[in-house]
């Protein structure tokens, strides 16, 4: 029994210091780069210590030293605790999300099974779909609790297009699950291992398309990320954060980057076959054209975990060039696009895929 | 009479699709990423000949080359001997729009000119660098070429030229294919350049200012006819 606790400590802190937090900081100096190289500027390189500059990595240090000795300013007509507690709940509700993903295949150490997931839930995916309806709550909490005409609109538009989005989010992943069969994330990326002709991988993306294309604008409107940005329009409107500063504001924009990680990992463990790589069996590499290479168990799954890696950096980078490419919906183009487009589309991904499976 | 023109913004069915169009953006957004990563890869194992990585200037360690006519901090010609050329006839003080500048004369016995300046105030919080008092010069004594146009300090003092900051030895040639794309900071010091906050703050009395913008005012010569 302690054991397994230890375990599952270690899991936690692993997934957290490993993956989650470093890929998250990295990811606000990443997002100041990459739109620098993409619009042909340098960004970020000023920042120095002892002259050393390191293309900019100590920015991430100025920003976080900055961000934490500001004043915590809590404004005298908000309500304190709800004030206060808003930021966690978003900072919670996407770190948790994290734990039924995932990241690797089951270990075998000393005859003890080690799943390389933290919980083995077999409601995986609906508890991703719980916490992930809980960002509402931030949004919901800041927006209220600052008791500010503008943060309470900004909040407003924040929790309409947050459940607008989450209906089709929802639905396009049913169609995921009506493919195989199961609610439990494991089985998932387990089912998208064999290929089709020898050469085409069983993933999500392949055997789903409409869904991946349903569930990626879906989701990037749950992160509240640009072409999405309603809720919070920094450049202009100003949202539901309107009234936090300091290390709150802060915690704001670190679940935001945590958000970006946590769906880079669902669409990889969704759409993209998780840890699988293709061609690459619990053996070794097994080709289309009947040439294998012999590896040990523990090199199949050290690539297996950074193959998991690699995609989820690669769908960090490609939710940061969506962000620096798209610009923003109007208010009403984003719900028609919810409602009008992308629910009809989901209703008929469900439909069709159900007819198939049945046939 | 207004008249009403109808226009039909309704989306065509390709457009209302989204994706033909958000990938042809993010093509051009990520073919931008990968040549600029591309170079700046180049660049870090030391291939230096090609395009750079950015179209920006790292201002202030690079800047750009300024226009050979660019109207920038004053200065005063001096002769060999380190006499400035002014000889204080007041003709730059005369045309000056923003009363800027102030000329006090003295009289220079040891050589052709008879006057030169005892003092010789340009207050750069007034000027608005146009450039009259160059063109009014009979001597060419003063001139705006310096290139310098970083002017900032924190303290208004720093604003008010005198003599010794006006008698730069020679202009700041910065214009030059030669100057393009080097880091100027390295180069400017051995030019006899200064910023203007290395200046020693002189401990000037400021309440000639008003004074002498209520002097004009009353109708003295030079001053622009009163309203």
């Amino acid at each position: 029994m302690l054991i397994e606790i230890l375990i599952s400590l270690a899991k936690v802190v692993a997934l957290l210091l490993v993956i989650i937090l470093p890929l998250a900081t990295l990811l606000t100096w990443a997002e100041r780069k990459q739109s620098a190289v993409m619009q042909d500027r340098l960004g970020a390189n000023r920042a120095d210590i002892l002259g050393l500059r390191v293309w900019g990595l100590f920015n991430i240090i100025a920003d976080g030293i900055k961000a934490f000795t500001k004043e915590d300013w809590v404004p005298p007509f908000a309500n304190r605790f709800l004030f206060n507690i808003a930021p966690f709940v978003g900072l919670f509700a996407a770190m948790v999300t994290f734990a039924v993903i995932p990241f690797g295949p089951p270990l075998t150490i000393g005859g003890r099974q080690i799943a390389l997931q933290v919980a083995d839930l077999n409601v995986g995916f609906l508890y991703i779909l719980a916490f992930g309806s809980m960002g509402v709550y931030s949004v919901v909490l800041a927006g209220w609790s600052s008791n500010n005409k503008y943060a309470q609109l900004g909040a407003m538009r924040g929790i309409s297009q947050m459940i607008s989005y989450e209906v089709v989010l929802g639905l396009a992943l049913v169609g995921v699950v009506l493919v195989h069969g199961s609610v439990r994330l494991p089985d998932i990326v387990a089912g998208q291992g064999g290929h089709w002709f020898g050469w085409i991988p069983k993933w999500g993306v392949f055997t789903q398309p409409l869904a991946f294309l349903l569930f990626l604008p879906a989701a990037i409107a749950e992160t509240k990320r640009v072409p999405f940005d309603i809720p919070e329009g920094e450049s202009e409107i100003i949202g539901y954060n309107l009234e936090y500063s300091g290390a709150k504001f802060a915690l704001f924009l670190l679940g935001e980057f945590i958000e970006i990680v946590v769906l880079a990992a669902l669409i990889t463990t969704l759409f993209f076959g998780g840890w699988q790589i293709p061609w690459l069996a619990d053996g070794g590499f097994v080709f289309g054209n009947g040439a294998t290479v012999e590896l040990s168990p523990l090199v199949v799954t050290v690539l297996r975990i950074s193959g998991f890696l690699l995609k989820v950096v690669f769908f960090c980078w490609l939710q940061l060039l969506i962000r620096w490419t798209l610009p923003r919906f109007r208010f009403d183009h984003l719900l028609r696009l919810g409602w009008r487009e992308m629910l009809p589309l989901a209703l008929l991904n469900v439909v069709v895929t159900a007819l198939v499976m049945l046939s | 009479m207004a008249r009403f023109v109808h226009v039909d913004r309704q989306a065509s069915f390709a457009s209302s699709l989204y994706y033909p169009a958000v990938l042809t953006g993010l093509w051009i957004t990520a073919r931008h990423f990968f040549v600029n990563m591309g170079r700046h890869m180049l660049h870090a194992v030391g291939v230096t000949s090609g395009k750079p990585g950015s179209t920006t200037l790292q201002y202030p360690e690079v800047m750009r080359p300024l226009p050979r006519v660019l109207r920038s901090k004053h200065r005063i010609k001096v002769h060999e001997d380190g006499r400035p050329k002014c000889t204080a006839c007041m003709l730059c003080e005369t045309s000056c729009p923003d009363f800027c500048i102030s000329i006090t004369p003295m009289e220079h016995s040891g050589s052709v000119e008879e006057k030169a300046p005892a003092e010789f105030r340009i207050d750069l919080d007034r000027c608005c660098f146009c450039g009259f008092c160059v063109a009014a010069c009979p001597k060419d004594a003063i001139y705006m070429d310096t290139q310098i146009m970083e002017l900032s300090s924190d303290r208004r003092e720093n604003f008010v030229l005198r003599l010794p900051d006006l008698l730069d030895p020679k202009p700041i040639p910065c214009t030059g294919p030669e100057f393009q794309g080097k880091d100027l900071s390295k180069i400017l010091p051995h030019l006899g350049w200064r910023k203007l906050d290395h200046v020693k703050p002189a401990r000037v009395d400021l309440s000639y200012r008003t004074e002498r913008v209520k002097g004009l005012q009353r109708g003295n010569p030079g001053a622009h006819p009163a309203p």
